[in-house]
């Protein structure tokens, strides 16, 4: 330090003080000897812990962003179905009559055993009865190994079917879901290239689940099955029950009822529209009739 | 003596004793602890926490599908599974059933619906994509009442 009462660096009035009195440089370069505290620093480590919480802090919030991009899985198509099939039923709880108390068939038995019988093992199936003839009966899209089954309680009580030919009417609709004829239809290109998918930053089309209830309502209340589905549907059930007696009887005996039903109770009007038609079915199950053309 | 001290103190097992012996404890006062049925005024024990393995469904006030809804349960929801005492009135139908404790509720869930560890949910799997739905309160409860109302079976292998 120099001396005098005076500092060197407040010598006008009014100039900015500097309250940090820093000596001169060749005083400081003396007393502080910057190359043994890099020595200590390094010496320390203290680099390479400030470089590791550095590595950790970028690991961790690339895993936040990894676990952060995962959330927008699109779920695969054996994900999809089931959980949008059970959407439909939930959306359509007032159309479809439901939630009702039911009696007790013993369907789950008499099915499962049928499916045994014919070979399909490890298959889960869900059967939802309606309380109203708006459905008769159809398999919704679901994965390789679930079916979810509606089935209306008027129509089977009407024509008194046993249980044979309940689980029969079952066996054609899980014939008629394995076969995809739903499933293809409620698929737009659109659907088909988000199925696995992720659509991190991207905004899923907002008309998408509004156009596949739609579909939904359409081929269930209206639109049906063709004619091709419907011979292909029959021909593959009539090639698996073959050999069981039992089964080819009650499966004819099944298509007659229906097909009586349909031509003289006039509730039922729709139903060759949807599934043409049990009288066809019959032809083709004693071998007449010509496959329609594709 | 005090060589005796220094050793047990230096041995590492030793030193968890304390927190192994307390997590046992806490575990034992879940697992034995019981609540009051409010019906009987009889003390019930709890044998586990179980975990709910369907997408929705509900805890019924009786052991049956068609009974009143105390609330409705997601996959994941935990509860705990009182012990039940089969007894020869009860149907088949009603043995197939646990009673369970859900938050402050007690009631009956299916059995087959519960899973020991936490199951891997769908809305857990795609939460965005789950979210996009923006289900209301009555359809939570009809997509609950569906699980009571499928008649559901799988084919196995003999």
């Amino acid at each position: 330090m120099q001396g005098g009462s005076t500092p060197a660096y407040a010598q006008k009035k009014g100039d900015p003080v500097d309250l940090i009195s820093t000596p001169q440089k060749s005083d400081a370069k003396s007393l502080i000897d910057y190359k043994s505290i890099k020595d200590v620093l390094v010496n320390d480590n203290l680099d390479q812990v400030v470089k590791e919480r550095k590595r950790r802090k970028k690991r961790a919030s690339v895993l936040r962003t990894k676990r952060l991009i995962s959330t927008y899985d699109f779920p695969s198509r054996e994900n999809f179905w089931p959980f949008f099939s059970e959407y439909w039923l939930v959306k359509s709880v007032q159309k479809l009559k439901w939630n009702f108390t039911k009696p007790d068939y013993g369907l789950d038995s008499s099915f499962k055993k049928m499916l045994e019988k014919i070979g399909f093992l490890e298959k889960q199936f869900k059967v939802m009865l309606l309380d109203t003839n708006e459905i008769t009966h159809v398999a919704l899209p679901g994965s390789d190994q679930s079916y979810i089954i509606l089935l209306s309680l008027p129509f089977i009580r009407t024509m008194d079917l046993t249980k044979l030919e309940i689980s029969l009417l079952l066996f054609e609709d899980f014939i008629r879901a394995r076969m995809g004829y739903f499933e293809n239809y409620a698929t737009s290109k659109e659907l088909q290239k988000l199925f696995g998918q992720n659509y991190y930053q991207k905004k899923l089309p907002k008309s998408l689940f509004q156009d596949l209830l739609a579909k939904y309502d359409k081929i269930v209340f209206s639109d049906g099955f063709t004619f091709q589905q419907q011979f292909e549907v029959t021909t593959e059930v009539a090639k698996l029950l073959k050999g069981n007696e039992k089964f080819v009887l009650a499966y004819r005996r099944l298509i007659g009822k229906i097909d009586n039903l349909v031509k003289r109770d006039k509730s039922y009007k729709n139903y060759n529209q949807l599934y043409p038609s049990p009288e066809l079915q019959l032809n083709w199950l004693n071998g007449g009739g010509v496959a329609p053309r594709r | 003596m005090e060589g005796l001290e220094l050793k047990i103190v230096n041995n590492q097992a030793f030193q968890y004793l304390p927190r192994v012996l307390s997590v046992m404890l806490l575990l034992t006062l879940i697992i034995v602890s019981g609540d009051v049925d409010a019906r009987s005024g009889n003390r019930e024990k709890t044998v586990g926490v179980l975990y709910y393995r369907l997408m929705f469904g509900h805890l019924h006030s009786r052991p049956t599908p068609y009974s009143e809804s105390l609330t409705t349960i997601a996959c994941g929801q935990p509860m705990r599974l009182y012990e039940r005492k089969n007894s020869p009135k009860m149907s088949n139908q009603s043995r197939d059933w646990a009673r369970v404790k859900v938050g402050t509720r007690q009631g009956y869930v299916l059995q087959k619906t519960l899973a020991p560890t936490k199951p891997n949910c769908f809305q857990d799997q795609y939460p965005a994509f789950f979210k996009s739905f923006k289900l209301d309160l009555s359809e939570l409860y009809y997509w609950g009442r569906l699980y009571d109302q499928y008649i559901r079976g799988k084919s196995q292998v003999f």
